[in-house]
């Protein structure tokens, strides 16, 4: 016990009246979050909080639940573009199909005749889809481009005229002979567009054949689109207008044949300028580089897809490739850096290059499949939508000719991703850091609710499942320990309907062990009164904890038959919001002059006493509070109220003023 | 003479000139100087539980805090000063579909005089673009007058070229829904031919009420509009 005082403030002794004296706890238990994230938190009318996700249809990209249909990031062949399901997407095929034997870059990939050909740096080339199928060189030599329609095969060798060739087989020359070296064609309005490689002319025929068809500076009616120096990358037909495409930017031909540049890119102009270019849902998109562009006819949007983790270094979009319309989908093919988030995280692999398939619905990007987890080219990549079969026909381009694959996947004719289902690889969606809106406030999850269908585990062919884990970024060893994240597996879902799985922590049997008088308690160390830490918890290093400031659900889809995928419907996160608490404490300080406590006589007058406490009120700082336990505080003296009790008459001291006064002080505890 | 007797609400009478008056929406009535009461009692000094009554309590008491669900998916009053509605819509517009406000749409795009002429349009989202209008629908647009006006309205802005959409109130509070409704409107992939899993996408019920509740509101117009107002 302290010899001048029962507590001390700031160092100094105070004597108390005992019986005045409160404590009690300010923070409240848990309050409830009116919103988590702007997600759906409804009552379960019990104590635990439901934190509701039950659509992704907002895609990728939202690192925290600030959306309720975001998630993070998702890896392998997930599909959330369905209202209220996630689910496995559609298997890539790249072995139905045979590889072309030099496996050559393939720039684009056309239908005609029932067959596919393909165009590139080796050439023109078919492959047989409707028997079996073989590849066949069908004209060597680089080939800048093909154009169908339903009588020719219109392709433009690279330096050499333009090329026809008949639904027989036969090759012929196309346009007159200035007609060289084109770098794309379209129809338009009517007619047939071409722009010369490496130049900015266009020029333009009517013929079915393209017999009409001039090339050079000496077609009277050429289109220029600028200068010279850049040639042309391509055109589409948009808004009744023709945009073409140069590295610098977009030009528009008028119905005067004049080409004007709409759109100035020339400060960031690069080759990979409008590698991707698709008209979608009313809008033109197209890439800049890294980033994606949406054009209405009078304002430009970036619409890039936003970053796909959490940690520096970010996992970003790179290259974009080649985009087509199917479904009222926009698929496209890009390449993006792969930084793993966290390395327990199944199927999250390791650094490196990935090219995937993307999804931009209009609202949300979707990342639908990995092409390559090796590198990837897309840019120099193609894609097609073989509508009569809906197949998506791709080539992905790598930086050695064994590792680019020719395949293909089915698209279902629904906006449902179409079997085969994968049932290899690792297939992970991976939820936002859920923090319920306050993330610096501990939480505690007993369990989680997993809606799902079309289950089945029984252990055999046709069984499908989800795998449920959780990384929680929270207190690990101890309460004054680090936070960190923790990888823990909940649970495995084998039955259609609602399944609940625990959460760490949430039994005591999951402890090994009872729990300890002092485990998860803070606890004062007496030999230690001084130091600031003597609130730390002795609990054993092994031991988990379901506390944590955010938590990422991550859903593993398996499936062993290619038929079935399993579905999943919802997931209700239970949580409390448990912040930390502190405390208030109320007494009454006695102030008398010369008091003696015990036979300890203090030397402080009644009136130098007040003077302190005043002066404590208007602390700035908040100040060291030793309660009558002897336990250490950091306080503000929140209010004093002083209270006259007696007047204390003294023949020594004569008109000193010896006035007893009981001072009742609010005490709040900080941290 | 017939039975009973209708008449003609004086404000959509033909005018001598023979043409019809639009439909005046009474304005509400605004003092110039404001008398602000006080209730001085205090009601949470006072006890209004009768001793004999026990309250079953929903557990502990829990204050609910952070930011309102609602005008977390809105903009701030601050951004755009509009109805909870509104700026739940606006907010979907400029963040989700990405559009940008004053070249893709007009927010309270004053149309025939707005809000400064009596019968004047004022359309909630405007789509030049699109040609058309997304009309926000608060709760008094059920009432009779409110319903006619709105009939009007569309009316005029369809002559203008310009189909309207009639967004309403529960349909925003819902986030699936609206998002369902949001994605219809602009064409986007919906829950249109494709399944919500074993269980169905959950707004399909709800749809069934709209289409039914929309169904009904076409019948009672039907009805004013043959009985009350002399024919279509």
């Amino acid at each position: 016990m302290d010899p001048l005082g029962d507590i001390r403030i700031n160092g100094k002794p105070y004597r108390i009246d005992l019986s005045s004296y409160r404590d009690k706890d300010l923070a409240d238990f848990s309050p409830r979050a009116a919103v988590a994230g702007g997600s759906v938190a409804q009552s379960e009318l019990m104590l635990y909080q439901p934190l509701y996700i039950t659509d992704w249809r907002h895609g990728f990209g939202f690192t925290w639940n600030t959306d309720a249909m975001g998630y993070m990031h998702s890896m392998g062949n997930i599909d959330t573009r369905q209202p209220g399901i996630a689910m496995l997407f559609s298997a890539k095929d790249e072995t139905t199909l045979p590889q072309d034997s030099g496996n050559n870059n393939k720039l684009g990939i056309v239908k005609f005749n029932g067959d596919l050909y393909t165009w590139g740096p080796a050439g023109v080339h078919k492959l047989s889809i409707s028997g079996t199928p073989v590849w066949s060189l069908i004209f060597a030599g680089a080939v800048n481009y093909a154009m169908v329609t339903n009588t020719y095969l219109f392709f433009c060798p690279d330096g050499g005229q333009m090329k026809k060739m008949t639904t027989a087989g036969v090759i012929t020359d196309a346009g007159i002979d200035t007609a060289d070296d084109f770098k794309w064609l379209i129809m338009h309005k009517g007619e047939a567009y071409a722009g010369e490689d490496s130049t900015s002319l266009v020029h333009y025929a009517s013929a079915d054949d393209l017999s009409d068809m001039e090339g050079g500076a000496t077609d009277e009616g050429k289109i220029p689109c600028g200068f010279g120096g850049f040639g042309t990358l391509g055109a589409v037909s948009f808004g009744n207008e023709l945009y073409v495409f140069r590295r610098d930017g977009v030009y528009v031909v008028g119905t005067d044949k004049i080409g004007r540049r709409i759109l100035d890119y020339s400060s960031e102009a690069t080759s990979d300028n409008f590698t991707g270019k698709a008209i979608f849902n009313g809008y033109l998109y197209y890439s800049v580089r890294n980033k994606i562009y949406q054009w209405n006819g009078s304002r430009v949007v970036d619409v890039t897809p936003p970053r796909m983790s959490d940690q520096f270094p970010y996992s970003e979009l790179r290259a974009i490739g080649p985009m087509v319309v199917a479904n009222n989908f926009l698929y496209m093919m890009a390449n993006w850096v792969n930084y793993p988030m966290d390395s327990n995280i199944p199927g999250i692999g390791s650094q490196g290059t990935y090219t995937s398939l993307f999804c931009f619905d209009g609202v949300g990007w979707h990342k639908l499949l990995d092409f390559s987890t090796s590198g990837g080219q897309p840019q120099y990549s193609s894609m097609f939508v073989d509508g009569d079969q809906t197949i998506l026909y791709y080539f992905l381009s790598n930086s050695t000719a064994a590792n680019s694959k020719f395949g293909k996947m089915q698209l279902g004719v629904t906006n449902i991703a179409s079997r085969p289902h994968p049932t290899t690889g690792t297939n992970v969606l991976i939820s936002s850091r859920l923090d319920m809106g306050f993330r610096r406030v501990d939480k505690f999850s007993p369990s989680i609710l997993i809606e799902a269908s079309n289950i089945l585990k029984a252990g055999g062919a046709t069984d499908r499942w989800l795998t449920i884990s959780a990384l929680m970024m929270g207190k690990g060893a101890s309460e004054t320990s680090g936070d960190r994240l923790q990888y823990f597996v909940l649970g495995t879902i084998t039955r259609n309907g609602v399944t609940e799985l625990n959460f760490p922590g949430a039994s005591l049997s999951d402890h090994g062990a009872h729990l300890t008088s002092t485990e998860g308690l803070s606890v004062w160390n007496p030999t230690q009164p001084s130091d600031p830490k003597q609130w730390s918890a002795p609990r054993t290093a092994t031991v988990p904890m379901g506390v944590y400031k955010y938590v990422i659900l991550i859903v593993q889809f398996h499936t062993n038959n290619s038929d079935q995928s399993p579905i999943l419907e919802g997931m209700t996160l239970r949580f409390l919001l448990r912040p930390d608490v502190f405390y208030g404490y109320n007494f009454n300080v006695v102030a008398a002059t010369h008091s003696l406590y015990g036979d300890n006589p203090d030397s402080r007058t009644a009136g130098e006493i007040i003077q302190e406490l005043k002066m404590l009120r208007n602390s700035k700082h908040p100040v060291e509070f030793i309660d009558i336990y002897g336990l250490i505080h950091t306080v503000y003296v929140s209010s004093v109220t002083n209270t006259g009790v007696e007047r204390h008459e003294d023949s020594d001291t004569g008109a000193m003023r010896n006035i007893e006064t009981l001072c009742n002080l609010n005490l709040v505890e900080v941290r | 003479m017939p039975l009973t007797r209708i008449r003609t609400p004086r404000y959509i009478k033909p005018s001598a000139k023979g043409k019809q008056t639009r439909i005046r929406i009474p304005q509400p009535e605004e003092r110039p100087l404001t008398l602000r009461k006080r209730d001085v009692a205090l009601w949470n000094q006072i006890n209004l539980e009768p001793w004999w009554f026990t309250l079953h309590r929903r557990g502990m008491k829990r204050p609910k805090i952070g930011e309102d669900p609602l005008e977390a998916r809105a903009v701030s009053k601050s951004q755009v000063n509009g109805t909870l509605p509104e700026r739940i819509v606006y907010a979907y517009l400029i963040n989700r579909l990405r559009l940008v406000s004053g070249l893709d749409f007009d927010f309270q795009s004053s149309q025939n005089g707005g809000r400064l002429e009596l019968g004047g349009i004022v359309a909630d989202f405007l789509f030049p673009m699109m040609r058309i209008v997304i009309q926000v629908q608060g709760p008094t647009h059920d009432t009779l007058l409110r319903s006619k006006k709105d009939t009007e309205q569309e009316g005029t802005l369809a002559e203008m070229g310009y189909m309207v959409f009639a967004l309403d109130d529960d349909t925003i509070y819902n986030e699936y829904l609206f998002e369902e409704w949001m994605r219809r409107a602009f064409g986007l992939a919906n829950g249109i031919g494709g399944s919500g899993g074993a269980y169905g996408p959950h707004e399909s019920s709800m749809d069934w009420w709209v289409m039914i509740l929309a169904r009904v509101k076409d019948i009672e117009n039907l009805y004013y509009r043959t009985f009350h107002f002399g024919g279509l």
